[in-house]
């Protein structure tokens, strides 16, 4: 009897050693950054189990990955996702966000030529219609690409007025800055949002430079080719001063918003949901997002724009090209296949929007497949931890309506059909070249003092922290002093390379 | 007869050690804490003089390249040292200025309180402010300060002034920093120096109320000297930080608009050197500031001992 049980209990030790060997070999996990955003400004991450698992075996099944998301602490993304790239010992295979020259210089980060051919078909399909896209990912020296495009070639930057208010002012949208001066000083003067709370216009220093100085530049806002061949630095471009004094005397008349440029995006949240924002000179988004919310406590409440806004000097707005901004894989990655096969998952429509709002035939339903609308049933199980923002062109298929009958929202409608537009803006110099702020950096070590000096000076003039008069003084002295020279030879010589010349 | 050899007499060392051994375990983990945790990651200073790559790990330490005082020199030469610099040594002064005195002021009045039940409420909400974060801190700051219905400006504007923007002009920002910073040290300060004017004999008290020494004079002639030696290695302490503005007050209080007068070394490192993940910048810069600690620190104390004879060593 003791050797009958010795024997079986040799041969189940000897089955568990091989054991792994027998067993199915387990799926690939690939860990990658998710959409922080989600979670910090719509609340969202917190699926039921069930829910959760649904979504999770989709994706395991349709591409054989064990996907994992990870997020970084909201205000330090930067600094986590680049200890974590140094940290060996914590698995992290896809993130969304970096200077991918940088990465490429370290060897952080994989070339992906391959990986696209094979396994990328409805990525390359994605991308396909924007022809060009790739250079903004693309080492010229290697030819190898390094990321998958996130921000694509887009006009960011409305001027949104309050139609409702416009009506009890009776005026239109406005056409001119003389006209937007008038609406502004309406508001004002006439203090719709009741008690002295209207803030006529809340806008930072990217709504003014894109949204509104085209209209006193040649140029638009963006570096300038010179007679010489050099480029040249926005705020040297002829107007700019112009734009810049305007926007003083705005802020001095009380037009604009005292704390302007003391607010996160979630102050700006809040004063357009609490009915207070006539205009806003600021990135698209936050109307977008906040307008439902506002329109439940008022249901009037509504904005506009008008997408030809112009001034002496043409259009206002001025187009922002593609950044150099996208998800990469790192080098680090085990399985860099299961990696690519996981984001080109993410590109397929259905996908995408599964990823989002859950699985389709219980949490949401196309109303219309082909314009992409749909509607949320009110499962409420699933939060969105899966969902990855791949690019600004997969957020035209989330337009989720509130019943089957009801138009898109602002959001969907403005990247629908607004965002993509070419007419009616304007074109940096150098548009659709790329600069890494790395190789800027390196060539001209001065490069983030003349940044911050720009910004911090424009700021302190437009607040009358300093008086306008002594702005060609900072630009004729103090950024020579500065070693704005060096700067300028430093995009010089990357536009030059970057163009073949 | 042949004598036994003599057994080999344990040294001093072993007979303190046996002796005392359970007061040098008990001290061990603090001293291995030490070690590790401080003394050991000394050796990452070298990467101030190397061109480290932030995704090399450890291992980069080793073989990044040299460059000497590229680092040094890098910030010396850049456009702002003299601004940041500025403003970290006025910063850190007006604090010193204003901030130093306030808990000394503090402990003697509390000292003269007689209602003890109000003394220890006074302490207590004295203290709490140190207890508070600095992000709270920062927040409630905004929502004190700010133009858009602010307490401050309701105020002014009730009595017929104009808003004014505290946060971020650089009239007042200076201010703002140094207040605040008073505020929720003040309490917490003002322990050691309970502590001290506690031990000084009672009897002195009495005896100098015989010879009729009003209150003010009992602290001057009696209060003050006995806790001079506290105040002095305090000091001693303080100006050896001088380098130190409170990065993380100025971090999570400061913008743009307000970089000419509140941008010091800790947050212009930040921004330029561990944003942009160049950490043999940020490790240069902060070895420069470590070296002037330590020589502000050590010219402290001698003139200190030889001007009173007190002093931390």
């Amino acid at each position: 009897m003791k050797k009958l049980l010795s024997l079986v209990l040799t041969l189940m030790l000897t089955l568990a050693l091989f054991a792994p060997a027998m067993a199915e070999e387990a799926a690939p996990k690939i860990v990658y950054e998710g959409f922080l955003a989600m979670r910090v400004f719509e609340g969202r991450g917190d699926s039921d189990p069930e829910a959760y698992a649904a979504i999770h075996d989709m994706i395991l099944e349709d591409t054989g990955v064990d996907a994992v998301p990870v997020w970084f602490p909201y205000g330090a993304e930067d600094e986590r996702r680049n200890l974590m790239i140094a940290d060996d010992s914590q698995q992290l295979d896809i993130i969304m966000s970096g200077d991918w020259a940088e990465y490429a210089d370290s060897g952080v980060i994989a070339p992906l030529n391959d990986l696209l051919e094979e396994y990328g078909q409805d990525i390359l399909e994605a991308y396909s219609e924007f022809p060009g896209i790739w250079d903004v990912v693309t080492d010229p020296e290697t030819g190898n690409i390094y990321g998958l495009p996130r921000t694509l070639d887009l006009t960011q930057y409305p001027v949104w007025v309050r139609q409702d208010w416009l009506d009890a002012v009776g005026m239109e949208q406005p056409s001119t800055i003389d006209e937007l001066e008038a609406v502004l000083e309406a508001f004002y003067t006439q203090d719709p949002a009741g008690n002295g709370q209207t803030i006529p216009i809340l806008l930072d220093l990217d709504g003014i430079n894109y949204g509104l100085s085209g209209a006193f530049t040649e140029g638009g806002y963006g570096n300038w080719i010179g007679e010489d061949g050099r480029v040249y630095l926005p705020v040297l471009q002829e107007g700019y001063s112009d734009c810049i004094a305007k926007m003083a005397e705005w802020y001095e008349k009380g037009y604009i918003y005292m704390d302007s440029f003391n607010v996160d995006t979630t102050r700006i949240n809040e004063l357009i949901v609490a009915d207070r924002v006539g205009t806003t000179a600021i990135v698209y988004s936050p109307v977008c997002i906040n307008l439902p919310e506002l329109q439940k406590i008022n249901p009037e409440a509504n904005y506009g724009y008008n997408p030809e806004l112009s001034g002496d000097k043409g259009y206002a707005e001025t187009a922002i090209g593609a950044t150099s901004s996208c998800m990469m894989i790192l080098e680090s990655c085990e399985n860099k296949e299961a990696a690519m096969k996981l984001l080109n998952w993410f590109m397929d429509k259905e996908n995408f929007v599964s990823s989002y709002c859950g699985r389709i035939g219980i949490d949401w339903d196309w109303v219309d497949e082909e314009a992409s609308t749909l509607i949320r049933h009110d499962t409420d199980t699933y939060d969105g931890e899966f969902y990855l923002y791949p690019n600004n062109l997969m957020i035209r298929y989330l337009n989720i309506l509130n019943s089957a009958d009801e138009e898109p929202g602002l959001y969907t409608r403005f990247l629908t059909e607004d965002s993509y537009r070419t007419s009616g803006v304007k074109y940096a110099g150098d548009y659709g070249v790329n600069y890494s702020t790395a190789k800027l950096s390196e060539l001209a070590p001065n490069y983030s003092d003349i940044v911050t000096m720009i910004e911090e000076q424009t700021i302190n003039f437009i607040t009358g922290v300093r008086p306008m008069d002594e702005w060609d003084t900072f630009v004729n002295e103090e950024l020579p002093a500065a070693g704005l020279e060096q700067v300028i030879d430093a995009y010089t010589q990357l536009y030059n390379e970057a163009k073949g010349l | 007869m042949n004598m036994p050899a003599q057994a080999k007499r344990p040294g001093k060392l072993a007979v303190w050690f046996t002796k005392y051994k359970f007061y040098y375990l008990l001290a061990l983990p603090g001293i291995l804490y030490l070690l590790i945790f401080k003394y050991a990651p000394m050796f990452g200073i070298v990467i101030a003089f190397k061109d480290y790559d932030a995704f090399s790990g450890i291992a980069g330490i080793f073989t990044a390249p040299w460059v000497g005082f590229e680092n040094f020199a890098r910030f010396f030469n850049s456009y702002y040292f003299g601004r940041i610099m500025g403003n970290t040594l006025i910063i850190s002064f007006y604090k010193l200025l204003f901030g130093f005195p306030a808990p000394i002021l503090l402990a003697l009045l509390l000292n003269e309180m007689r209602f003890m039940r109000a003394k220890k409420c006074i302490q207590t909400i004295s203290y709490v402010p140190y207890f508070i974060s600095w992000v709270i801190v920062a927040s409630l700051l905004n929502s004190i300060l700010t133009t858009d219905n602010g307490l401050v400006n309701v105020v002014l504007n009730k009595l017929g002034f104009r808003s004014i923007s505290f946060m971020t002009n650089p009239k007042y920002f200076r201010g703002v920093l140094v207040v605040s910073d008073i505020w929720k040290s003040v309490g917490y300060g003002s322990i050691v120096y309970l502590a001290a004017i506690s031990g000084v004999s009672q009897e002195q008290y009495e005896a100098a109320e015989l010879d009729g020494a009003t209150r003010l004079q009992r602290i001057w002639y009696i209060t003050l000297p006995s806790i001079s030696t506290v105040v002095v290695i305090m000091l001693i302490f303080r100006v050896g930080s001088l380098l130190d503005a409170g990065f993380e007050q100025v971090m999570l209080t400061y913008s743009t608009s307000v970089y000419s007068v509140a941008d010091i070394i800790d947050t212009y490192v930040y921004r330029a050197g561990l944003l942009d993940l160049d950490y043999s910048y940020s490790v240069a810069v902060g070895f420069f500031k470590s070296v002037v600690a330590a020589a502000l620190l050590l010219g402290t104390n001698f003139i200190s001992r030889r001007l009173t004879g007190d002093g931390i060593w």
